[in-house]
């Protein structure tokens, strides 16, 4: 039910900023900027060039919003968006600077980042290590293509449409990674017994 | 949500409620997946391959502040509001309002010199406005010491946006006097009300711009070292402070830049010189009938005159070397830079900017 509302109240908005009410577009910019800069600053990484990007986004939003559609799926519209502007920029930056790599790829939390106390108990560090390391080895594409589907929640579908490929292909990226993280994790280090061996120590 | 079923590790990775749990164990779901979890012990290890992916998956960045995001959200309906007061005034069809602006601008600069020839010596002398504006003691002053952007509309119905630490100053008798002038220390984006007969001034410490009617923006704090015009649409012209009777001499006006749409001017005090650029984002005029950015074997020379038309910006190339050059590409999306460099790509060419010009450089194609 709640979801039903929702769409609608996006809908609503969306109708109303392109008849061009600038309230009702702040509040569109409120709704998905963090989802954009997140994404951005992961492809990206340079906080300016991301902000830079999302204004120009927006701005070229405004001024075709008399023909864009009416479409539920303006977060994605907008991924795609900003998908391609970044790329262009980097590719201009590295013009520029030649020299300089602009490697796309998503990045991971790294392990001294972890305040995780939950994460030490369980002793998943180990495996969840090598796992950081099966990810660090995954093309740009499937790292881009776990971080939608996990972090957006962006079904298949969705995901080539932001990434402008065929279906086949998201699926192909996603079961070949998801399928190289399972296999390490089956390897047989981690297993249950080592799980209640080492549990009661932290409890 | 209580039968809950799964048979992969994919079933809980891409279960959001899941995700949420692990990485924090105080969610309003922990309840939930604690108990299933003592209800599916068969199911442990495969809870803890699901588990390690997702702690694997914790990303590093964090989220912009409220505070940025806002400020970002700002620079964009500020921008916004620019646009969308030119959208309110009734535009012409491009070249045909081109060619009249062009003809206004030859007429006034025509009439200027007998204008100010008749009525100069009396009281309403233009120099004397010119100087005065800052030094009257009846004028106007509007200061923003606020932090967000102000909206003036002058005497003469021209709108000015003042940005923040900015001053403005003008005479009150503003629509009576011969010229209209203002003085500003600061920034302010100007909306002025074409009037021929009337030429609008705009001075500043270092420089004076010339307005007919137009929109841009002058940069110019009284202790920086450099002040900027920036022309979204129209002309102006724009003279040192120094040659104050410049603007208003006889003749062609000497010293004077002329500064059209999507250019920038920058006044810089170490050398006292004007240098003529491009806006460092050029936006598309707006016209009626939108420009299409959609090529199919199209001459390269006619891409070129879209372009030129569509952002107002001249674009130079030797029509005999790129005739042998034709396009065909989809570039709906994409700033003034983007679709030149998808042009040049495709042709060989490159390209440099020259005082607020684009120069191409190509060997032809074959």
């Amino acid at each position: 039910m709640s979801s039903i509302n929702l769409l609608d109240e996006n809908l609503l908005l969306w109708n109303k900023f392109r008849n061009g009410d600038a309230d009702a577009f702040g509040e569109l910019m409120r709704i998905h900027y963090q989802d954009l800069f997140l994404y951005g600053i992961r492809i990206a990484k340079d906080e300016e060039l991301v902000k830079d990007c999302i204004q120009d986004l927006f701005l070229s939003l405004w001024e075709k919003r008399l023909t864009v559609n009416e479409t539920s799926f303006v977060k994605y519209y907008l991924l795609r968006s900003l998908r391609r502007r970044i790329m262009k920029a980097m590719d201009r930056k590295r013009h520029s600077n030649a020299g300089k790599d602009f490697r796309m790829a998503l990045i991971f939390k790294t392990e001294d980042d972890f305040e995780n106390k939950v994460f030490l108990q369980e002793n998943l560090s180990d495996l969840t290590h090598r796992m950081r390391k099966v990810l660090a080895n995954l093309s740009a594409r499937q790292q881009e293509v776990i971080y939608f589907r996990f972090y957006l929640d962006a079904d298949i579908e969705e995901i080539a449409e932001i990434m402008e490929l065929s279906r086949q292909s998201v699926y192909n990226l996603l079961h070949s990674s998801l399928k190289k993280l399972k296999k390490l994790s089956s390897k047989g280090t981690f297993s249950l017994s080592h799980f209640f061996s080492v549990l009661p120590l932290y409890i | 949500m209580g039968n809950f079923e799964c048979t992969t590790v994919e079933d809980l990775l891409f279960n959001r409620s899941f995700r949420t749990w692990v990485l924090n164990r105080n969610s309003p779901e922990s309840e939930y997946w604690e108990s299933w979890i003592a209800e599916n012990t068969e199911k442990a290890e495969l809870i803890n391959h699901a588990k390690s992916i997702v702690y694997a998956l914790q990303l590093n960045y964090k989220a912009l502040d409220e505070a940025s995001m806002e400020e970002e959200i700002r620079k964009v309906l500020q921008k916004l509001d620019h646009r969308s007061h030119e959208a309110e005034a009734p535009r012409l069809p491009s070249r045909l309002s081109f060619a009249i602006a062009i003809a206004a601008a030859a007429l006034v600069i025509f009439l200027l010199p007998h204008f100010f020839h008749i009525t100069g010596g009396g009281k309403s002398h233009p120099s004397d406005g010119l100087l005065s504006a800052e030094t009257k003691s009846n004028s106007v002053e509007q200061v923003n010491s606020a932090d967000t952007a102000q909206l003036i509309i002058l005497p003469d119905g021209s709108k000015v946006r003042l940005e923040r630490q900015s001053k403005l100053t003008f005479s009150p008798g503003f629509s009576d006097s011969s010229i209209r002038e203002v003085y500003l220390d600061g920034e302010a984006f100007f909306e002025i009300k074409r009037n021929a007969a009337k030429p609008f001034f705009v001075l500043t410490h270092n420089i004076i711009t010339k307005v007919l009617g137009t929109s841009f923006t002058v940069r110019a704090y009284a202790a920086d070292k450099k002040a900027l015009v920036s022309v979204r649409t129209g002309k102006v012209s724009v003279f040192k402070t120094g040659n104050l009777s410049a603007p208003l001499s006889k003749g062609n006006e000497p010293g004077g830049i002329l500064v059209t749409s999507n250019q920038e001017l920058v006044y810089s005090r170490d050398n006292d010189e004007l240098l003529k650029t491009l806006t460092e984002k050029p936006g598309l005029i707006i016209t009626p009938v939108k420009a299409t950015f959609t090529f199919n074997a199209t001459p390269v020379s006619q891409v070129f005159k879209i372009m030129q038309d569509a952002y107002g910006i001249p674009i130079m190339f030797d029509v005999d070397v790129i005739s042998t050059c034709s396009l065909s590409a989809t570039m709906e999306e994409g700033s003034f830079y983007e679709r030149l460099d998808i042009i040049c790509k495709a042709i060989n060419a490159s390209y440099e900017m020259v005082d607020g010009n684009i120069i191409i450089t190509s060997n032809g194609c074959k």
